[in-house]
């Protein structure tokens, strides 16, 4: 099959889930456009590196996680703590099941920046080992990561619902 | 109270723009941090050795017939100085191809983070080096091709091309030596900050 042809099936298969991860990360669908960009871009200039060791999947979502890591370094976001102002306002303006979804990628991306990236994943359903495999870690670390990042994020979410 | 398992119906609920019939310009010119450095590197390198190719073509071919050798030796210099430093920039785009964009996130922050010592380590020398070697070389040249001109001219242009390299060694250079060098602390910074976070 030609590069062309595999980088297309993979652009289709993987390119929602990346999307949602990238906009987990930033919170905003626009730069999250930017990056699944970038993202793919790496893919295709990376295509001829992959040997077969891991799933595709988790080789993308590997280079996706990279490409996310130094987006921030040009972007400057940093994590902010909730502002329940901010909420409120948010609320005020949405209130329907879309809201809820855009108030989940808002918490999220105030969660610290690998954070975001574990918990886009979970929530994606990636299976445990493969998230450690994509972030490098051990699945030990990582579960206990995780119970931390649930914790954080359910309180963060309610918090909203309060307001 | 939501638990943790409602907000991940809420995620999954969420529908993606569809993507089908986007796929990205691969061809188009990248922001990405490690191609863009790569793409600023090869072009200067190649405009460097172009350079080079330039004024060893015009020592040679050119008939200048110059009187003394020391001019036709800073012509020569001018030439190393700009082999040298697009040699320089060839070993620093290789540097930055080596980056692995697919090795593990610890892996590949920290290959970012060798990069940038490796480029604050460098600006420490090469910058002044650069300047200092290439206005020499560019002092002797000057030498034999003023020798006819004026005793006014010559103090006109020499205090106007010494006012100008102090100006840009000492206020410009220093400027933006100051902001460079805060640049790629702040980046060093926050790449450690974000390595920490996988090793938490």
């Amino acid at each position: 099959m030609r590069q062309q042809e595999t980088f297309t099936q993979l652009y289709r298969q993987y390119a929602p889930g990346i999307r949602k991860l990238c906009l987990g990360y930033t919170g905003s669908a626009a730069q999250a456009e930017d990056l699944l960009q970038e993202a793919f871009m790496a893919v295709w200039n990376n295509m001829h590196k992959y040997r077969g060791d891991a799933s595709w999947g988790t080789w993308i979502y590997r280079i996706a996680v990279n490409t996310c890591l130094l987006y921030l370094r040009k972007e400057k976001s940093k994590p902010q703590k909730v502002d329940t102002d901010l909420l409120q306002n948010m609320a005020d303006e949405e209130n329907n099941q879309e809201s809820e979804v855009q108030h989940l990628y808002k918490c999220i991306s105030r969660l610290p920046e690998t954070e975001r990236l574990i918990i886009s994943m979970v929530l994606e359903d990636l299976p445990y080992e493969d998230i450690a495999s994509i972030a490098g870690i051990s699945e030990n670390n990582l579960r206990v990561k995780i119970h931390r990042i649930k914790k954080q994020l359910t309180e963060m979410f309610n918090s909203y619902a309060r307001v | 109270m939501q638990e943790f398992d409602e907000l991940k119906h809420i995620w999954q609920q969420s529908a993606p723009a569809p993507v089908a019939n986007r796929l990205p310009d691969v061809n188009r010119a990248s922001s990405q941090t490690k191609k863009k450095l790569q793409n600023e590197l090869r072009n200067g390198a190649i405009c460097l050795y172009f350079t080079a190719i330039v004024i060893a073509a015009m020592a040679i071919w050119g008939n200048f017939n110059f009187e003394h050798w020391y001019t036709y030796g800073a012509m020569v210099l001018i030439c190393l100085i700009c082999l040298a430093q697009a040699t320089l920039m060839a070993y620093t785009y290789q540097k930055v191809k080596q980056i692995d964009e697919t090795a593990s996130p610890k892996q590949h922050l920290s290959q970012w983070e060798a990069y940038y010592a490796f480029r604050r380590g460098q600006l420490k020398w090469n910058g002044p080096v650069y300047f200092v070697m290439l206005n020499l070389a560019l002092g002797i040249y000057f030498i034999e091709v003023m020798a006819g001109a004026s005793e006014q001219f010559l103090i006109i242009f020499w205090t106007i091309y010494t006012a100008w390299m102090i100006f840009a060694y000492f206020i410009m250079g220093r400027r933006i030596l100051k902001r460079e060098k805060k640049r790629i602390e702040s980046i060093m910074n926050e790449l450690q900050h974000l390595e920490q976070q996988f090793a938490e």
